[in-house]
């Protein structure tokens, strides 16, 4: 017997083969002419606040603010179409729902994180993601959140395996199941939190729920690991000699090399913290140490900082795309102290 | 289960946060049945499956792994070697594979179940490496010890140990949660002392007996991403039991598929 999943209105989904599992729910391929995935949540804490989630989300869907959110094409947001539940042996009913498939237009965005690795795909240069597409990811993902932020959505678990990126760096968004909304009835609180993604305000038993800033800090660690080949903004072993604890405790100890140049030791070849132009640097310092830019601000920043005039290319490598503002390359500084980010030809290489 | 990215930063690039684990594992005479489908089969065909499958960049570039066996002996998997070699005398930082690379010995059923040692051996390694990596100044993370086991711990001679004789290592591992060196959790699986495991890790002994090996080693391995350092050893044990919860009723289901 196949799995079959169906909508309260007794509408079927054939389910074919797992494709992916998360915290909480495990993703499923949908036998459908159109593209489709199911997640399915086995064991969520609070069924029924969880299936009136998933109504909410889904009448939401017809709602003019995500309407605007969902126009374009491909659609950046793998907005719930309808609730499913299936019966399972053992009497319990479990709930989910049906969605795009992201795969249809999107890869996978972690791959970004590591650019080195990143051999052909579509690209500007046709050799990999540069500096360029990291930009344009950086962006997209700013202008993404400022709209839905606009709407008056929270996402609450803003982390690289939620997102999906094609290869000019289009930024798309999963697990909306995860956000943070109000109906107008209701208020859905977002839960999630992961490491390396959690503003220090939401440490500790009693803290804050999710809100814009949160967002906008997890947004800030994302644009600096796109526009740093990976490395997170806070990674380094503790400058004062104590053990490293994690990303979160350096986070929450304000141990980050933008902020506090000594407050962290990081191997000679991560990427140079110069590579950045001054007015991101600013705004990377206000987001982990100061005012926090909202996804408006960086969105506005990025888009100046992406132009073309502002931009050059490396004589040696076309793959080292950098800022007019060096007059000299930094990925060839980084290449001259152990590791290219970004290798001619695209291989994966490491001098 | 793979994102599609072929690497993170290599684990030498110290770029991102390391997580060492040390999988303990019962190759006792137990794991041997029942003799017409022998749990190690099932074991050894996991162990395959999921170190040689595909796993997410963020797994990949984070976490090492250093496999511990025992039954009348305690043994390490020495990866130049590709044998397993008794623990005594190894060296630690030499034991330590990245997740993608590492291709598990086949493991044979047989003899006593030296658990305490095991246990013991297994605190000791993962101290070692964890120290070596902060010395080395590596974003290492405190380490995970997960113990699989189908039977009860028995002394040299065989004779079973009661709740008395496994206090003192029950107590190193509660020490160790306490002071965030590791994080220690025992799964049992059919035939497994539940109550003797409680003795040992009163908070993170659970009783699998519905789920496969393949997806007991899933659970862990993605839990051990999901939660921040800075979660109690208590909420990470909670955590392993609600994926696992959700694991078993997924798997069931996808009986169906
Ligand atoms: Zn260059």
């Amino acid at each position: 017997m196949p799995l079959t999943v169906t909508t309260d209105s007794g509408r079927p989904f054939r389910l074919t083969e797992r494709i992916g599992g998360g915290a909480e729910g495990e993703v499923y391929a949908v036998d459908d002419g159109r593209a489709l995935v199911a997640k399915l949540v086995p064991d969520p804490p609070d069924p029924d606040a969880y299936r009136r989630r998933l109504a909410g989300l889904v009448r939401q869907r017809r709602e003019p603010r995500t309407v605007r959110l969902l126009a374009g094409s491909p659609p950046r947001v793998a907005w719930p179409l309808v609730a499913v539940h299936v019966r399972h042996p053992g009497g319990r009913r479990i709930d989910g729902y049906v969605m795009p498939d992201m795969r249809a237009a999107f890869a996978p965005f972690p791959r970004l994180l590591s650019p080195a690795a990143v051999a052909g795909g579509a690209s500007a240069v046709g050799t990999g993601p540069t500096w360029v597409t990291a930009l344009a990811a950086a962006r997209s993902l700013a202008e993404l959140l400022a709209g839905l932020h606009a709407e008056g959505y929270v996402v609450g678990d803003l982390k690289p395996e939620n997102l999906w990126a094609d290869g000019s760096g289009l930024v798309g968004l999963a697990d909306v199941d995860s956000w943070q909304f109000t109906d107008g009835a209701e208020v859905f609180p977002g839960r999630m939190r992961s490491p390396g993604y959690t503003a220090p305000e939401r440490f500790g038993s009693g803290a804050a729920p999710p809100d814009r800033a949160s967002d906008a800090f997890a947004l800030a660690v994302l644009v600096h690991q796109l526009l740093m080949a990976g490395l997170h903004p806070y990674a380094g072993h503790p400058g004062d000699g104590t053990d490293f604890r994690s990303l979160d405790d350096n986070v929450q100890n304000g141990r980050c090399r933008l902020t506090d140049r000594g407050s962290v030791v990081l191997p000679r070849s991560v990427p140079p913290a110069d590579l950045l132009p001054r007015r991101l640097t600013a705004l990377f310092r206000a987001a982990f140490g100061g005012e926090r830019p909202e996804a408006a601000v960086w969105a506005a920043e990025l888009t100046a900082a992406a132009a073309p005039e502002r931009l050059a290319v490396c004589a040696r490598n076309a793959r080292h795309v950098h800022t007019v503002e060096r007059p000299w390359c930094p990925w060839c500084d980084q290449a001259a102290r152990g590791a290219d980010s970004y290798p001619a030809g695209g291989a994966a290489g490491r001098t | 289960m793979s994102d599609g990215a072929p690497e993170g930063p290599a684990l030498s690039d110290g770029w991102v946060e390391r997580q060492p684990v040390v999988l303990l594992l019962d190759t006792s005479a137990s794991m041997a049945r029942p003799p017409d489908r022998p749990r190690i089969d099932e074991l050894n065909a996991a162990l395959a499956e999921w170190f040689e499958g595909e796993h997410t960049a963020r797994l990949r570039s984070r976490v090492e792994v250093c496999l511990l066996t025992f039954d009348s002996q305690v043994r390490v998997y020495d990866p130049q070697r590709a044998e397993l070699v008794p623990v005594a005398g190894a060296d630690p930082d030499a034991l330590f594979v990245p997740l993608g690379r590492l291709r598990p010995p086949r493991l044979v059923a047989g003899g006593l179940t030296r658990m305490t040692e095991a246990v013991e051996a297994g605190l000791d390694l993962a101290a070692a490496r964890h120290r070596s990596l902060q010395r080395q100044q590596v974003m290492v993370r405190r380490p995970f010890l997960w113990l699989l086991t189908d039977g009860a711990p028995s002394d040299p001679e065989g004779r079973p140990l009661d709740a008395r004789a496994l206090a003192p290592v029950a107590q190193r591992v509660r020490r160790a949660e306490a002071r965030d060196a590791c994080v220690f959790q025992a799964i049992g699986v059919r035939g497994a002392d539940l109550a003797l495991l409680r003795v040992l890790a009163p908070k993170a002994a659970l009783y699998l007996d519905t789920l496969g090996f393949r997806s007991i080693l899933e659970v862990l391995f993605q839990s051990s991403d999901r939660l921040g350092a800075a979660s109690e050893a208590e909420e990470t044990h909670a955590h392993i039991r609600q994926q696992a919860e959700n694991r078993r009723l997924a798997e069931e289901l996808e009986k169906m598929l």
